[in-house]
């Protein structure tokens, strides 16, 4: 099984905006519930493999966003 | 025939695609915003920050988080109004403020809160530059803009007013102007923005917001759930999530979104409206409540009758030829007591993008012969 990680963001905009964002970069990820472990938040975060990580790091932090990574496996 | 001239009260038609996008809506998609993460949540959620995204760049505001949405205008200047520490201030408006801005202020002021001053004008309304740079205004704790008038169609130069004001905010309520009017609030310095989204944006009635260039600056109006930071009792700090309290309209906000999508270009010129105004300002009986030459003008104007009050050429104008006009004082009370038609009001005519030289004609067909007959 490919190690997974989430991304979580402030709130639901940033995760449309990032979203996109990593989609029109060719990033395979995915809209998922926050994890409870993580939050019993409402909203959603991005689920991506875990090896895409660092290239998602640099990416999102170059376009100024805010964000934390987990794993979750 | 397009009879209706009431846009101002709210447009109409709307584009096509507004009721196809809001029965889509409500028919195949669903979704509500950003409470979970499924595929029909996401795309709902993805909507409401296209249109959010929209707005910011008719607004010329790079940061689309500093858009929040609200039920209108009126809420979106009471969120304002009563967010900012007022407390012991002056706030200066313009003499022909909405009474979305007067009725807030108004309270506050009874309360003791506030004390209201008004900005020096030009006999049409529009706020005196010259005499702006000789006001000393101590203690303004915010001025507030009537952007473009709803009963004269006057606009105000925002720009040199926000470069005058330095660092005291400028609210402007923009209910009017947007959609009708280039914006570049970011470059102006206009520090909070009011906007609605059934009129000049052609969306359905129920949906509105603001700008705010520094929101932390405003205390919320209202408090709930925000689908974020949930384990918490307190507000998200984060814009926009801090004034999105509650689901918000969602039927609203795709409305709009296809509404701004959609905005058909206008069929008529400024000359064409400037002709109206002035075959309107030729006609016996009638006077025009609009601009001075070398102000800019909105496609509204109001005009009374010496004879015939505002309400009698309303009722003429519908029985007889189907046109549809707002009379009276079109809630704004101190514009009126600026023009001198208070307490009588005004009859009002409100131009759509829609409307034609034909539609022009036919109304102009009617006020000639109101002004023969009477």
């Amino acid at each position: 099984m490919i190690p997974r990680s989430v991304i979580i963001f402030k709130n639901v905009r940033l995760v449309i905006k990032a979203d996109k964002l990593l989609q029109q970069n060719g990033i395979v990820c995915k809209i998922v519930p926050v994890p409870t472990f993580i939050s019993s938040e409402c909203g959603m975060c991005i689920e991506t493999a875990a090896n895409d990580c660092s290239a998602i790091t640099r990416l999102l932090t170059d376009k100024g966003f805010v964000f934390d990574i987990r794993a979750v496996d | 025939m397009n009879r209706y001239f009431d846009n101002a009260g709210t447009s109409f038609p709307k584009p096509k695609e507004v009721s196809e996008a809001i029965s889509d809506y409500l028919v195949n998609v669903g979704g509500t915003y950003g409470r979970a993460a499924y595929g029909r949540a996401f795309d709902a959620t993805a909507k409401v920050e296209a249109c959010r995204d929209s707005i910011a760049e008719l607004f010329g505001v790079s940061d689309s988080s500093k858009i929040a949405f609200t039920a209108n205008s009126t809420m979106a200047l009471n969120t304002i109004i009563k967010g900012l520490p007022l407390k012991g201030k002056t706030v200066w408006v313009t003499p022909l403020e909405h009474n979305a801005v007067m009725r807030p202020l108004t309270k506050l002021q009874k309360a003791g809160v506030l004390s209201i001053r008004v900005l020096p004008a030009c006999a049409d309304g529009v706020v005196d530059l010259k005499q702006l740079k000789d006001l000393k205004p101590d203690n303004a704790g915010l001025f507030v803009i009537n952007h473009q008038s709803n009963v004269s169609g006057v606009v105000q130069p925002i720009a040199e007013i926000a470069q005058w004001a330095g660092d005291i905010p400028v609210l402007v309520d923009g209910s009017q102007s947007v959609g009708y009017r280039s914006l570049q609030l970011e470059a102006w310095g206009i520090d909070y923005f009011a906007f609605t989204g059934h009129k000049g944006l052609m969306g359905p009635t129920g949906i509105g917001g603001f700008y705010a260039s520094n929101p932390q600056r405003l205390q919320t109006l209202i408090e709930g759930g925000t689908g974020s930071m949930s384990d918490s009792f307190e507000m998200p700090d984060e814009m926009p999530d801090r004034f999105q309290s509650g689901t918000p309209n969602m039927v609203g906000i795709i409305g709009l979104l296809a509404g701004m999508e959609n905005r058909p270009q206008p069929s008529l010129s400024a000359q064409d409206v400037a002709d109206l105004i002035g075959f309107v300002k030729s006609l016996k009986g009638f006077s025009v409540i609009g601009a001075l030459p070398g102000h800019e003008h909105g496609s509204v104007f109001s005009f009374v009758h010496d004879i015939l009050t505002p309400s009698q050429i309303a009722r003429i104008f519908y029985d007889e030829y189907g046109l549809e006009i707002r009379s009276g004082l079109h809630c704004a009370p101190a514009a009126h007591s600026f023009y001198g038609t208070f307490p009588q009001g005004t009859a009002r005519i409100a131009l759509s993008p829609y409307h034609t030289t034909r539609d022009l004609s036919y109304l102009c067909d009617a006020l000639e012969a109101i002004s023969n007959r009477y």
